[in-house]
């Protein structure tokens, strides 16, 4: 089975999201064909190719256009969802992510999520999407790394009277406080940890984008000496190999409850002792991880802590409980299998490879930057309202001529989408920079029922901030259906907005 | 131990370089100039990074070039001693240096200079108050300001306590002149003034502004025909006059280097518009009048006591009265450094300063 996943740009690919969740997929099974793709690099091969595509952190109204479009070639169409960006009802910052799950779930097949909680949040926002819970997969825990690390670690302890402490990961979020706004908040247990006879050397390993004067000085006044450096795959590595104890904070909101125990199972397949203070999140995990530093501190001086050779039976059990990589492959591969069949029969015409209608995505102020890209690939017809700013290779595009008269380049071959009447109108085709296009002038049909709302002449955030920028774009997309009346409309960038009556007209 | 010196504003390299000079004499061998981008773009002839460089040449000090609050903390990182900055408050025109403040490492005394008669959180006049507001703070541990705190007027309440007296910088170099070497005494040097400009200060309205040109200029004309030259200095931030392309008369060139790097003996006279290159000219035993519109809308406040001039008879009659003897200027100027309360030890304070800081950073 082919599975693309679909990644925004090609930054994600390499997020530890995608590390970990897809790149172990593709690494570790027989029964998947796993391509991991970025809407800014995707083909038209790659598309053609999958079975199945997953959608991952795109959030937006392009990738639906995307989603619709792959999913009357037969595609089975879903999305990945593992951070609770949802479930805050009365955030209105987020209103976009809540919005945008609401109203487009149903264009998707199936949901992906990693923990019971997130199916939840899902079920509440888009009660009829199956969701299927794929955890984080991990390999067992590698006895010999755990013989190797955990008594060298111990023994550098005990002769040195220093605790080498490691932080790592991301530092922060857009819209949560977390990373290490969360380290600082939970630092007593770091200083509870230096109380007794050892010191604590803490090592931060993060994002150098997190690293703002407020996080700087969060850690200006943590209570434990420590030095910062930036994230690297590679230097995680070696510094959890290096260090004693991980030191894993989590606290209690939403966003939080939510998140997979991939980062514990990270430092404990390494052989560091998880020190993790603040809301239980790795309860599965119990009997691997200390909750307080004075049981940590019990151990060390004993010198056998919970992640130790002589317990490995113990902890690869506790692991494989969470996070049995076989089991979480035939699940999914079970799951997608399921509803593959269900897709073929709910959407017949799909089976066939019947056309049906084609998508056209209207590009405003926003821009999607991705889409430029991917609109390509999976030939979704891409128009430039007098709105946008950002000049490419648009399929058709609409300029404002005066008041109430649109003039509308495009393709030759948009043609055929053209309503009847009109294509006797087209010009010959001319030169426009890069591009052959056909022009329609002075036609009645583009001629808008009234001037815009707003002029496209007003600056960026007026435009944006204005409902009537909302109107004006329903009125554009009245006279592209009139053009065009064949094509599925949408507007890229709107999917937060429903307040505004006007705009909501139609099927966007 | 280190001492850091944060270079943001052109300004800044006149200020801290005496004081890394005497840093380094006491002893101080790792020394850190932290140039930021900003100061780069700024400094658009090159000129006072050039001087950065020289200076940090000639101190072996490390010249190390940052852009954000995390490349200064990483410059930072492993080190204690002082951090030093010539432009340090919560406005945001010294937003980044605030910020550094903030997060600079525990390990690290903070320490912001008094730059001006005039500065920002230490001593506004009534356009800053007008612009900034009057409740200026700083996240420094040390306010190293010039005059003694019940001078301060503009000092937060809640600031007092970090205020140690220092005096300005330029004053490590050597004591206030007021008696004049020979040229005086004969009476025979040529007339030549050193003029300065600060026309980008909030501090002046548009009219203002076109006054002093106007003034400047028929000054010019008027010593000119007695064979009298001036040069025209711009401030080092704003350089209005060369920004507006400003027509100088023959007799009037200008004068651009540092003035730590020039002779200010050849000047018979000084004329500046309330700025504190007016103190850095009276310091170096330069005649000196402070330029006010007469409009009364200029505010002199801390300048009140120097020779005053408006009209451009006056301008004239103070430059042909100055080079004819300086002397009553001089003792003028006397008395006004002692009105102001600048301390007379200054170096002996900033040596205290680099202790206090030194001592509590380790």
């Amino acid at each position: 089975m082919r599975i693309l996943f679909l990644v925004p740009t090609k930054q994600h690919k390499s997020t530890a999201g995608s590390r970990i969740r897809y790149d172990r997929i593709k690494a570790e099974s027989a029964y998947f064909d796993v391509v991991v793709q970025s809407m800014d690099e995707v083909s038209k091969a790659d598309l053609d190719a999958c079975e199945v595509c997953v959608f991952s952190k795109t959030y937006s109204v392009g990738a639906i256009s995307l989603a619709q479009t792959l999913r009357r070639q037969g595609v089975v169409v879903g999305v990945d969802l593992f951070d609770d960006y949802f479930s805050q009802g009365d955030d209105p910052r987020l209103t976009i992510f809540r919005s945008w799950l609401r109203r487009f779930g149903p264009v998707f097949q199936f949901a992906l999520c990693s923990t019971p909680t997130m199916r939840r949040v899902i079920a509440d926002l888009a009660p009829e999407l199956p969701v299927h819970i794929v955890p984080d997969p991990y390999a067992a825990v590698d006895a010999a790394t755990v013989a190797a690390a955990v008594p060298r670690s111990l023994e550098r302890c005990r002769s040195t009277g220093v605790i080498d402490v490691l932080w790592f990961g991301i530092g922060s979020n857009p819209f949560f406080p977390v990373g290490l706004q969360d380290l600082a908040a939970y630092s007593w247990s770091l200083a509870e940890l230096a109380a007794g006879r050892y010191e604590v050397a803490l090592k931060v390993l993060t994002d150098d984008a997190s690293l703002t004067p407020a996080n700087l000085m969060r850690l200006k006044n943590l209570p434990v000496p420590h030095t910062t450096e930036t994230w690297s795959v590679e230097r995680e590595r070696e510094a959890l190999d290096r260090a004693l104890v991980a030191f894993i904070p989590v606290n209690g909101q939403s966003f939080s409850r939510a998140k997979s125990p991939n980062r514990a199972l990270t430092a404990i397949s390494a052989g560091a002792q998880v020190l993790s203070p603040g809301f239980p999140l790795y309860r599965d995990l119990d009997s691997l991880i200390y909750a307080g530093a004075a049981d940590l501190l019990a151990d060390i001086e004993r010198g056998e802590c919970r992640i130790h050779p002589n317990r490995i039976g113990e902890v690869q059990r506790a692991v494989a409980g969470v996070s049995d990589l076989d089991a979480i492959l035939v699940d999914l591969f079970l799951f997608l299998t399921r509803r593959s069949r269900a897709g073929r029969r709910a959407d017949p015409g799909a089976a066939e490879g019947h056309p049906g209608a084609t998508d056209a995505l209207l590009f405003g102020v926003e821009q999607e930057r991705q889409m430029i890209h991917a609109g390509a690939a999976a030939s979704v017809i891409q128009i430039k309202s007098p709105f946008a700013r950002v000049e490419r290779g648009y399929d058709v595009r609409l300029d404002l001529r005066n008041d109430h008269q649109l003039d509308l380049w495009m393709r030759p071959e948009m043609s055929r989408y053209l309503a009847e009447p009109l294509r006797a109108k087209v010009s010959e085709p001319r030169q426009v920079g890069k591009l052959r296009m056909v022009k329609l002038d002075d036609c009645a049909e583009l001629r808008l029922d009234r001037p815009l709302a707003v002029p496209p002449s007003e600056g960026r955030d007026i435009v944006y901030e204005t409902a009537a920028y909302r109107s004006a774009l329903a009125d554009l997309v009245r006279v592209c259906r009139r053009a065009f009346p064949s094509l599925g409309f949408r507007v890229a960038g709107l999917s937060a907005y429903q307040g505004s009556a006007r705009a909501q007209e139609g099927a966007y | 131990m280190s001492a850091a010196f944060l270079i943001e504003l052109n300004q800044d390299v006149a200020v801290c370089r005496p004081v890394a000079t005497f840093f380094r004499g006491l002893g101080e061998t790792d020394l850190i100039f932290l140039v930021t981008s900003r100061f780069r773009k700024r400094d658009a002839t090159g000129l006072w990074f050039a001087e950065v460089g020289e200076t940090a040449r000639q101190l072996g000090a490390t010249l190390v070039e940052v852009d954000t609050v995390l490349d200064v903390v990483r410059a930072l990182a492993g080190r204690s001693g002082i951090l030093v900055s010539a432009s340090e408050s919560d406005l945001d025109a010294h937003a980044f240096n605030h910020r550094v403040f903030l997060a600079a490492p525990a390990s690290f005394t903070r320490v912001t200079l008094q730059h001006g008669l005039e500065c920002l959180g230490f001593n506004h006049n009534e356009a800053h108050n007008r612009a900034f507001g009057s409740r200026v703070g700083m996240a420094c541990d040390i306010a190293a300001s010039w005059f003694p705190v019940e001078k301060l007027h503009s000092l937060r309440p809640d600031q007092r306590a970090k205020v140690v007296m220092v005096g300005p910088s330029f004053g490590l170099a050597h004591a206030p002149v007021f008696r004049r070497p020979w040229p005086w005494q004969s009476g025979t040097a040529e007339m030549h003034g050193l003029i300065c400009e600060n026309l980008h200060s909030v501090r002046f309205g548009q009219r203002a502004r076109l006054q002093f040109v106007d003034a400047l200029v028929a000054f010019a004309q008027e010593i000119g025909t007695a064979g009298g030259t001036a040069e025209l200095r711009a401030h080092p931030g704003g350089r209005y006059a060369e920004k507006n392309k400003i027509a100088l008369p023959p007799n009037v060139r200008l004068n651009r280097a540092p003035l730590y790097k020039q002779s200010l003996e050849k000047f018979t006279f000084g004329i500046s518009a309330p700025s504190s290159v007016l103190l850095d000219m009276v310091w170096a035993g330069i005649p000196t009048a402070v330029w006010t519109n007469g409009g009364g809308d200029l505010d002199i406040g801390v300048y009140e006591g120097l020779a005053v001039v408006s009209s451009v008879s006056d301008w004239v009659a103070f430059a042909e009265a100055a080079t004819r003897d300086p002397a009553p200027f001089l003792d003028r100027q006397r008395r006004y450094v002692a009105g102001l309360g600048i301390p007379p030890d200054i170096p002996e304070r900033y040596r205290e300063l680099y202790d206090v800081a030194v001592r509590s950073a380790a």
